[in-house]
């Protein structure tokens, strides 16, 4: 089946990144696939590459960004959003005269479209929050 | 081995039964065919007896599971009342595609 995950996750103090992840490589590893993992709301916050996780704490951002390099995972991050929350890549650094990028590279800014188009072309929507 | 005939939305639960105004709206929003599954801070409502008059908001064909992960991490899977089911990750995943829909309460 083709699933699509969908995140609210509202801090990294929480735990449903942590299962998303896991139900993510769960379902991989049983031969399913990934359209999109779409972060919305307060998730866009573990998009963010200026973040430093303490050594002894589990870097979720690194883990996405590691499915996207084993799994090739379609991973896009809500503009609207991210740049609310000082969550931006080169061009809306540019496009707002901001001195600096945030958002870590492996991951995409797009709009809700590109939900849309997931719950379209998935079997299954499935949303972690808090 | 469970067919796919009869199940319609799996619902997702992950807060504490604390959240008892959450409970609630989840559980009266149960149809028959639907089940729900309880994850993260949600198994604390798979211990005993404990949150029994919350569960019994639920019809008693609803199917209730709880994430083992979840109960280990708390140390509460030798605590599980009899209703409840504990599965693993994979068959969260296979719940999903067996039901037809999801619903998330957080």
């Amino acid at each position: 089946m083709i699933f699509s995950i969908l995140l609210y996750a509202s801090n990294s103090s929480q735990q449903s990144e942590q299962t998303a992840l896991r139900f993510s490589r769960s379902l991989l590893q049983q031969g399913h696939s990934i359209h999109r993992v779409f972060f919305y709301g307060d998730s866009v916050n573990n998009t963010s590459g200026l973040k430093v996780t303490p050594r002894d704490e589990i870097n979720i951002t690194e883990q996405w960004l590691d499915l996207v390099t084993e799994h090739q995972v379609d991973i896009v991050v809500c503009i609207a959003a991210a740049v609310r929350r000082g969550i931006i890549d080169q061009k809306e650094a540019q496009r707002h005269s901001k001195t600096a990028a945030s958002l870590a590279p492996g991951f995409t800014l797009s709009g809700l479209g590109q939900l849309a188009d997931a719950i379209l072309h998935s079997d299954r929507l499935i949303t972690f929050g808090n | 081995m469970i067919t796919a005939a009869g199940h319609e939305t799996l619902h997702i639960i992950n807060k504490s039964p604390s959240d008892i105004l959450l409970y609630q709206n989840c559980f009266n929003s149960l149809l028959a065919g639907d089940a729900v599954i309880f994850i993260e801070s949600a198994v604390y409502a798979a211990i005993d007896d404990n949150f029994r008059s919350v569960l019994d908001l639920a019809a008693n064909d609803i199917p209730f599971f709880a994430l083992q992960n979840d109960l280990l991490a708390r140390g509460l899977n030798n605590h599980l009342n009899l209703r409840f089911k504990a599965i693993e990750d994979n068959y969260f995943v296979e719940l999903c595609c067996l039901y037809k829909k999801s619903v998330s309460w957080f």
